[in-house]
C-alpha cells in the first residue's frame, strides 16, 4: 500500500527541515556596556558662569555651596501609575495600586547601554516633584474641574499616583507636567509647550479647596517671585498681596503660560518647547542659564528642582526672605515650599535626564502646503529679515538680544553672544524678575506648528496675531496673556511682518508652519 | 640737502593738486548689495562730504576724498539699521564715518578710470581698486564707480550661514565744477 502523505503534514516536514537545515544565527553579543562621564552637577568651577549676571550687577548673588547642596537629601524616582479620568479608569484600579509596594525604578546599576540611559531619563522626566495626599485638589478633582486636557486614553499627563513606604500617593509636578503637550487628537509630544495649565489648577485648590490664610498665600508667592532689591510695582505688589490679588494673578495665566518661580505675577514665562533643546545655547526665555553640555542641563534641572529658592541675593534668600546667617541644614527646617521640604536629584538621576532631554528631535510638521506657496512664504521669511535671528536650520541665531532699555556691559561682547538690538518688546520679565539677564533669547521657530503661547510671556497665541499690526495699538485684546484685571493692552515689539499683502503674510504663515 | 629733496616732491604735488579741476557734489548716491539667505539686500549711505579735485584728461595729478555717514546706513528694515549701526558691524558711536582717499588713478579707455583708494570701515583700512567713469558736459559731470570688497575684511560682521561676504557698492557723485574756467 502506498501511502501518501496528506499536504498538511508534508508542509510540516519542510517547516522542520528548515528549521535543523538553514544556517544559525550567530551568537548574540550581549550589548556593550555604555560608561557615561558623568558630570558633577553642582561643580563650583562651573556654576561660576553658568547662570549670567543680573542686570543689577551690584547684587551679590551666592548659590549653595557644593557641601550643602550634596548634603541635600536624594530623590527616590517611584515608579508611577497615570490618573485617569474616572470614565476611563479600569475598575478597581485604585485597590488595585493600594496592594502595590514602592518600586525605586531609577538603578544607574541596571543601565547598560546608552537608550538604558535615555529611557532612564524619560523616567526622571515624569517623576513628580511634589508627592501629595491622594485626594489633593491638584489631583484628579482639580483636574476634571478645570478641563486639563487629557489623552485618548482617558489620562491626564503630568498627574501621577505614587505608591510610597507611606501609601498610595498623588504625584504631581514632574518635568512632564509642562512639557507635554496633548494634541487635539489625544495623542502628546513630550518635551513640547505643554498646555496644562499649572496656575488655573492652583486657582482652583486655592478658592475651592484650601483656603489658605491670606498670609500664607503670600509668604508662598514672595519665595516664588520676589526680588526685593528691583524698585518696580510688579515687585512691590508682592508685599501687599491679598487673596484676591492672588486669586487674580493666576487665574490671568493663559495656556503655555506660567507663573515660574523666578518670574512675578505682572511678567511670567511662556513655557519654552525643549524639542531640539541640544542646540540652544541659552536656556529660559531671558537667556537665564547656558546651555554647554549634558552638565548644564543637569544644572538647570537642579535648580528648577527648587534649588534656585536657597539663592542669596545680598541678604534676600527666596525661601528665608531677610537672612542674614548661612543656610540652615537640610532636614532643620520645614519649609512652606516645595512641598515635602527640598531635596535633590542624584547627579545620574540628572544625566539620564539631560541624555532624555537631548534626545528629543523636532518633530516634522503635519502641515502641507503647494510649492508655490512655500517658496513665497520663504521669501517673505527673507525678505522681511526674520532669517536673520531664526537663521535654519536651527531657526534661531542662537543670540540673546537686549531688552528695551538694557545697555549691554562691554564685557558681556566677548563672553555671551549678544545679538546688539533691541526687538522691542516688553522687557519687564528681563528686566524686573528674579530670571531677568537684560535679555531675551532668540527663540527657534521649529515646532512654531504646535505652539499656543508666542513671545516670551505667551501675549499671543497665533501667528496671523502676531502679523496684524494692530496689536501696536493701545486698544489691541491679545488673545493670550494680558495680566490681572487687563482688558485690552498694547503688544510691543518685534516689529516685522506687519505690512504684509494678505498673499504674503499667509505665505508667510504657511511656512512657518512648517518648521 | 637731503631733507629738502621730499619736501620739494610734496611741493610739487601740492602745485599739480591745486591746478586740478575741482567739483562740487551736488548729489550723491552711494549704495551697497549684498546676498543674505540667496535673495538681494540693497542699502545706502548717507551724509557724504567729499572733496573732488579731477582732471580727466591728467588722472594722475587727481584726488579724491570722500567719507560717508554711517549711521545713516539703510537697509530697509528699521531694525536691521539699527543692528548694523552696532558694534557687530558699522559701531557708528566709534567710527562715524566711512572714509575713501585716492590713492593713483590711472585712465583706463574713454571716460573710463582705475583708482587705487584706501577705504576706511570700522578703523580698518585697506587698499581696493575702483573702476569708475567720469562723463562731463559743459561744467556738470558724472562720476561712477562699482566695487567689491569683503565685509570680513574690514570686521563688518561676521562669518555666516546665510549673510554672503561679498558686498558690492555702487558709487554715483553728480558734480559740478567749482574753480573759475
Amino acid at each position: 500500500m502506498r501511502t501518501i502523505l496528506p499536504l498538511s503534514a508534508l508542509c510540516g516536514l519542510v517547516v522542520l527541515a528548515f528549521f535543523f537545515l538553514a544556517p544559525r544565527a550567530p551568537e548574540a553579543f550581549p550589548p556593550e556596556r555604555f560608561e557615561p562621564e558623568i558630570p558633577r552637577t553642582w561643580d563650583s568651577t562651573a556654576l561660576a558662569d553658568f547662570v549670567l549676571p543680573l542686570p543689577d550687577t551690584s547684587v551679590n548673588v551666592q548659590v549653595p555651596s557644593e557641601d550643602y547642596y550634596y548634603s541635600l537629601p536624594a530623590r527616590v524616582i517611584y515608579k508611577t501609575y497615570p490618573v485617569y479620568h474616572p470614565d476611563y479608569e479600569p475598575e478597581g484600579y485604585l485597590d488595585s495600586l493600594r496592594q502595590r509596594e514602592p518600586v525605586d525604578v531609577f538603578d544607574p546599576s541596571k543601565l547598560v547601554t546608552e537608550e538604558d540611559w535615555i529611557r532612564a531619563g524619560e523616567l526622571v522626566f515624569d517623576a513628580p516633584h511634589f508627592i501629595l495626599p491622594l485626594d489633593s485638589p491638584l489631583g484628579l478633582s482639580g483636574r476634571i474641574a478645570i478641563g486639563a486636557p487629557m489623552t485618548r486614553e482617558g489620562i491626564f499627563p503630568g498627574a501621577f499616583y505614587v505608591v510610597t513606604e507611606g501609601g498610595l500617593r498623588l504625584g504631581a509636578a514632574a518635568c512632564g507636567s509642562c512639557h507635554t503637550r496633548v494634541m487635539e487628537d489625544g495623542s502628546i509630544i513630550k518635551g513640547a509647550q505643554g498646555n496644562f495649565n499649572l496656575d488655573r489648577l492652583r486657582v482652583h485648590a486655592e478658592a475651592r479647596t484650601l483656603q489658605l490664610p491670606e498670609t500664607a498665600l503670600r509668604m508662598t508667592d514672595r519665595t516664588l517671585y520676589c526680588a526685593p532689591w528691583i524698585d518696580h510695582p510688579s515687585q512691590t505688589q508682592l508685599d501687599t498681596l491679598t487673596r484676591h490679588g492672588f486669586i487674580a494673578a493666576h487665574a490671568a495665566i493663559p495656556d503655555g503660560v506660567l507663573l515660574r518661580q523666578g518670574t512675578n505675577h505682572a511678567y511670567p514665562a511662556r513655557i519654552p518647547d525643549l524639542r531640539g533643546l541640544k542646540d540652544h545655547r541659552y536656556l529660559d526665555a531671558t537667556g537665564h542659564m547656558r546651555n554647554r553640555g549634558p552638565g548644564d542641563l543637569m544644572r538647570y534641572a537642579a535648580f528648577n528642582a527648587h534649588v534656585d529658592l536657597l539663592i542669596r541675593y545680598n541678604t534676600f534668600i527666596p525661601e528665608f526672605g531677610e537672612h542674614e546667617g548661612p543656610l540652615p541644614p537640610p532636614g532643620t527646617f520645614i519649609p512652606p515650599f516645595p512641598p515635602g521640604g527640598f531635596n535633590r536629584f542624584t547627579d545620574a538621576q540628572l544625566y539620564a535626564l539631560a541624555r532624555y532631554l537631548y534626545s528629543l528631535e523636532p518633530l516634522p510638521s503635519p502641515h502641507r502646503y503647494d510649492e508655490a506657496t512655500l517658496a513665497q512664504g520663504e521669501r517673505v521669511f527673507i525678505e522681511e529679515g526674520c532669517v536673520t535671528c531664526h537663521t535654519p536650520p536651527l531657526y534661531t541665531n542662537n543670540e540673546l538680544t537686549p531688552a528695551l532699555g538694557f545697555i549691554p556691559p562691554e564685557d558681556h561682547f566677548e563672553t555671551y553672544d549678544i545679538f546688539d538690538a533691541s526687538v522691542d518688546t516688553d522687557p519687564g520679565l528681563a528686566l524686573y524678575t528674579r530670571r531677568g539677564t537684560g535679555y531675551y533669547k532668540v527663540p527657534s521657530l521649529r515646532g512654531l506648528w504646535y505652539r499656543g503661547a508666542l513671545l516670551h510671556d505667551g501675549s499671543l497665541t497665533t501667528l496671523d496675531e502676531l502679523l496684524d499690526p494692530k496689536r501696536l495699538d493701545d486698544d489691541f485684546v491679545p488673545s493670550g496673556f494680558k495680566g490681572a484685571g487687563v482688558t485690552h493692552r498694547a503688544v510691543p515689539g518685534h516689529p516685522f511682518g506687519l505690512e504684509l499683502s494678505e498673499a504674503d503674510k499667509a505665505a508667510l504663515i504657511a511656512f512657518l508652519k512648517t518648521l | 640737502m637731503k631733507p629738502a629733496v621730499p619736501f620739494l616732491m610734496l611741493l610739487t604735488l601740492c602745485e599739480a593738486l591745486h591746478a586740478q579741476p575741482q567739483w562740487q557734489v551736488d548729489s550723491a548716491s552711494v549704495a551697497f548689495e549684498i546676498t543674505n539667505a540667496g535673495l538681494p539686500v540693497h542699502g545706502t549711505f548717507a551724509g557724504l562730504e567729499a572733496d573732488v579735485r579731477f582732471d580727466p584728461d591728467d588722472p594722475a595729478h587727481s584726488a579724491i576724498l570722500a567719507s560717508v555717514d554711517a549711521s545713516t546706513v539703510d537697509a530697509g528694515i528699521g531694525l536691521r539699521n539699527k543692528h548694523l549701526r552696532k558694534r557687530d558691524y558699522f559701531y557708528v558711536n566709534r567710527y562715524p564715518r566711512i572714509r575713501v582717499e585716492s590713492m593713483h588713478i590711472e585712465q583706463a579707455g574713454a571716460d573710463a578710470y582705475l583708482g587705487t583708494f584706501l577705504l576706511d570701515v570700522k578703523g580698518v583700512q585697506r587698499e581696493v581698486a575702483v573702476p569708475f567713469t567720469f562723463t562731463s558736459h559743459d561744467r556738470n559731470g558724472r562720476l561712477s564707480g562699482t566695487f567689491t570688497i569683503n565685509r570680513l575684511d574690514f570686521g563688518v560682521g561676521e562669518s555666516s550661514l546665510i549673510l554672503a561676504n561679498d558686498v558690492t557698492l555702487s558709487v554715483i557723485l553728480d558734480v559740478s565744477r567749482q574753480d573759475p574756467r
